[in-house]
């Protein structure tokens, strides 16, 4: 048990048409921390992140943010309370620049009346002040400052990923949860990316991530959570993980055995 | 270059009608009309990115509202076509709530419903509507000032001032932080709300401001054509908006009205045969969305742009990028 | 009275029913909303028509005839203006569906005319089981609805082109990835829905009259009925068609006939309100 619990998932269950993905798992991630959530295909970790994130609601089950129930909570919330997230394959606003990409997490920061929106009120060209210097912040970090009046769509993948991270990060977050961050990398290319999550923690963000690479989540993680068949097998440091003779059954399947 | 031209298009506008026939000056007031219905659909197409079968639901709202409060209770228009543009909003806003959750298709057909039950309701709501044969002798906007809006070029005015009025105040919106956040909405709904975007909060302000501006094309038919029927605002109007918005080019404001132009002023002006008209949208809307998907906005950028070195240079940079 | 109203609402169902499954086959198929599949339906019953009045074929022979016809004219729409913009997302398959309705209406208004034509069916009389009347008419309507969903289920079930659209409908990257070819399943999708469009467009026709806006009514309630059936679900549009069919026959008598469509409308928003996917939905996201 982390001596500052940040994120606290408590007995959560998900369930579809009678089939249950994600059953009674809890786990907590302290601040400061980078966890991983690994787990062989099925085993319900990316419907774990999607509960997490707010994507859709659990059958079952507590999400608690500091101080905040994150259950039931619309997306927009969410992020608003802190808490944000990348997408798998990396998500980005295409049409637009990088630049006007990172103005969109700010912009939909500020609240404007409704009536203020119809008449639209607020202008919104030129980002000024902290804004503009958050976005430029944001742009240096993942290394893009170059490339910001280029149109996302155009960029080279590795790029559209940073930006897809930059997106997520342009709030300061207290929390960032990573949707397979390596899926579809190089072992080079892997590497780097998880010098940037290291990166990432050390500005004081918590870190949640879901990922495939047993590898490199053992190279990254501080802890890690093994889950199979919907059910959180083990807990523990890279090493005590594997040592543990259930996630080792779990990865090579039952036969051993038999 | 683009402003230059646009200044000029405005000049035009506002000296060259009272050389014009009274003919002429009315179909120039329904282009005006029509570009007012185009820009509310362009606005919910290209911003909000959502096809709506129903928005001739709003303006003949707008229109049976505005029309009624004068016949019935002898209001001023200035003071019943406020009340119609309120009463649009808030139908909109009621029908945003049960439709603005659904993606795609759902959408497209429920707004679709939407306006088969205003028409409906219309057609056989005889105590109120006078049913399918509509209202008749819709009188001109009282005058003031001694402007007198039973002439037909002071309405002209009066319709290109509602609808110039309308295009920046639109202009503007589209550059604040609710047409970023549309924008934005239209590219990537799903990331849209995992960069906290409030989805729903956001469309449901795109859809009530294109309702607002279909409203003012709905209290501006009535004067103009002096009579309103429940079978104006089909289905096939709501596509007819849409055709204009296509062909004239989605995502930008400049497109409804050039379509809206090109559709309603150029069709009579050729008199071309009526009863080609729907086999020429449909053929129209066809060849523009398989063979030139940015509409006569796009062709017309590509065409200025082709010539001039900085943009190529602009583009090669943005694909090397 | 109220067992006639059912009768009739059967009838209207049964109508409602075929022309809903072709449309629902298609979008289950290929997540296509065609706008002109109403047009379809009006083009069948026209070559119905021809083929009966004209050409001289008894009506049981003409209907499966046109219906093949009809079948190739839907798999051409396909090929020529779908397809092309199938890359373009959902709008662009709208828009061009949509330009092709309103083609195919004015057009058929230009070669046609708008006098409506009534197809000699060859059947008479009626059949009296107690106080309810129907005619053989509205029989025969009722028995080509059982013939044709029989026929589907045959086709969807047992024949491997059949099996290979259920494939296709319920997972379309997954099909092509075992390699079936998602084009010709889906052409193959567009046939069966254009000969169940003409099957009812020619009753249709033979009940009521053939004429170039019979297909505008018809492709609303098609849409009604497969958002309340579930958006290619063929069970949701059989169920959805008898259901709404039934809605408006006992509304229409019993509540207001002007407003009958207006209750149609509503029962749809009301199901979309609690049940955003349908009633068979669910699996279409």
């Amino acid at each position: 048990m982390p001596a500052d619990p940040l994120l606290v998932v408590e007995m959560l269950t998900k369930r579809f048409d009678g089939l249950t993905a994600v059953d009674d798992v809890s786990f907590v991630v302290g601040r400061g921390d980078i966890l991983g959530l690994i787990g062989p295909n099925g085993a319900g970790k990316t419907t774990t992140f999607n509960l997490v994130s707010g994507r859709f609601p659990p059958s079952a089950g507590r999400i608690r943010l500091a101080s905040h129930d994150l259950v039931g909570l619309r997306p927009d919330r969410i992020v608003a309370l802190g808490l944000a997230r990348t997408f798998q394959g990396t998500r980005i606003f295409p049409g637009l620049s990088v630049e006007e990409n990172l103005c969109i997490p700010l912009l939909a920061r500020d609240r404007s009346g409704f009536l203020g929106g119809i008449l639209g009120l607020q202008r919104a060209r030129h980002m000024k002040g902290e804004a503009a210097r958050r976005v430029a912040e944001v742009l240096e970090f993942i290394g893009l400052s170059a490339l910001r009046e280029s149109i996302a769509g155009t960029l080279a993948y590795a790029h559209q990923s940073l930006l897809g991270i930059g997106l997520a990060l342009v709030r300061s977050p207290q929390m960032l949860l990573f949707d397979e961050p390596f899926a579809g990398m190089n072992p080079a290319e892997t590497r780097a990316a998880a010098v940037l999550v290291r990166r990432i923690r050390d500005t004081g963000v918590t870190v949640l991530l879901v990922e495939h690479d047993v590898a490199a989540v053992m190279e990254t993680c501080d802890r890690i959570v093994v889950l199979d068949h919907g059910r959180k097998i083990a807990e523990g440091t890279p090493a005590e993980i594997r040592r543990d003779p259930a996630v080792i059954e779990a990865y090579l399947g039952t036969d051993v055995d038999a | 270059m683009s402003r230059i031209a646009a200044a000029l298009f405005v000049t035009g506008l506002i000296v060259v009608p009272p050389a014009l026939g009274s003919y002429q000056v009315y179909l120039l007031s329904l282009t005006l009309v029509w570009s007012l219905l185009a820009l509310s659909m362009g606005l919910l197409l290209g911003y909000v990115g959502q096809l709506n079968f129903g928005q001739a639901a709003f303006v003949a709202i707008a229109a049976y509202v505005s029309s009624l409060l004068r016949i019935d209770l002898g209001l001023s228009f200035w003071l019943a076509a406020p009340v119609a543009l309120v009463v649009v909003m808030v139908v909109a806003a009621f029908i945003g709530v049960i439709t603005l959750r659904l993606r795609g298709p759902f959408f497209v057909l429920v707004t679709l419903a939407f306006g088969e039950i205003v028409r409906i309701v219309i057609s056989n709501w005889q105590d109120v509507t006078r049913g399918p044969i509509g209202l008749r002798g819709i009188a001109p906007p009282e005058g003031f000032l001694g402007i007198d809006f039973g002439n037909k070029l002071a309405f002209y005015y009066l319709a290109l001032a509602v609808t110039l009025v309308c295009t920046l105040a639109l202009a503007r919106v589209v550059r604040s932080r609710t047409g970023r956040l549309l924008v934005a909405l239209r590219e990537d709904e799903l990331l849209a709300a995992f960069v906290g975007i409030g989805v729903m909060r956001q469309k449901m302000v795109g859809l009530c401001i294109s309702a607002l501006v279909a409203g003012l094309g709905g209290v501006l038919i009535g004067p103009l054509l002096t009579v309103i029927s429940p079978g104006q605002f089909s289905i096939f109007t709501s596509v007819d908006m849409v055709v204009m918005v296509i062909v004239g080019g989605v995502g930008t404001l400049a497109g409804p009205l050039i379509g809206a132009v090109f559709l309603t002023y150029v069709p009579e002006v050729v008199r071309f045969a009526n009863e080609y008209r729907p086999v020429m949208m449909g053929f129209l809307l066809i060849m523009v969305t398989m063979f030139l998907p940015g509409g006569l906005m796009g062709l017309m950028r590509r065409l200025t742009h082709a010539g001039s070195g900085a943009a190529l240079a602009r583009k090669a940079a943005a694909r090397a990028g | 009275m109220i067992a006639q109203q059912i009768v009739n609402g059967l009838v209207l169902g049964s109508i409602y029913a075929l022309s809903a499954l072709g449309f629902t086959l298609i979008f289950g198929a290929a997540r296509v909303v065609n706008f002109a599949y109403g047009q379809l339906l009006m083009l069948g019953g026209f070559a119905t028509l021809f083929l009966a009045q004209y050409a001289g074929f008894n009506f049981f022979v003409a209907l499966p005839v046109a219906m093949l016809a009809m079948a190739v004219c839907s798999v051409l729409i396909y090929v020529v203006v779908v397809r092309p913009v199938l890359g373009q997302g959902d709008l662009a398959v709208l828009l061009v569906t949509t330009g092709l309705l309103y083609i195919l209406r004015d057009g058929a208004v230009i070669v046609f005319g708008t006098a409506p034509r009534q197809i000699d069916m060859g059947v008479e009389g009626i059949v009296e089981i107690g106080d309810v009347i129907v005619t053989n008419q509205r029989l025969v309507v009722v028995g080509a609805l059982i013939v044709l969903v029989v026929a589907l289920y045959l086709v969807l079930y047992r024949l491997r082109i059949g099996k290979a659209l259920r494939a296709v409908a319920q997972n379309r990257a997954g099909a092509e990835a075992i390699g079936l070819n998602v084009n010709r399943v889906t052409a193959f999708a567009f046939a069966i829905s254009g000969a169940l469009a003409c099957a009812a467009g020619g009753l249709l026709g033979a009940i009521y009259a053939a004429e170039p806006g019979m297909g505008d009514l018809p492709l609303l309630k098609s849409f009604v009925i497969v958002i309340f059936g579930g958006l290619g679900s063929v069970p949701g549009a059989i169920v959805g068609g008898l259901v709404i069919g039934m809605t408006e026959t006992l509304a229409g008598s019993y509540i207001s006939f002007a407003f009958k469509d207006v209750f149609t409308f509503l029962l749809l928003i009301a199901v979309l309100l609690f049940r955003p996917t349908g009633l068979f939905g669910g699996k279409v996201a």
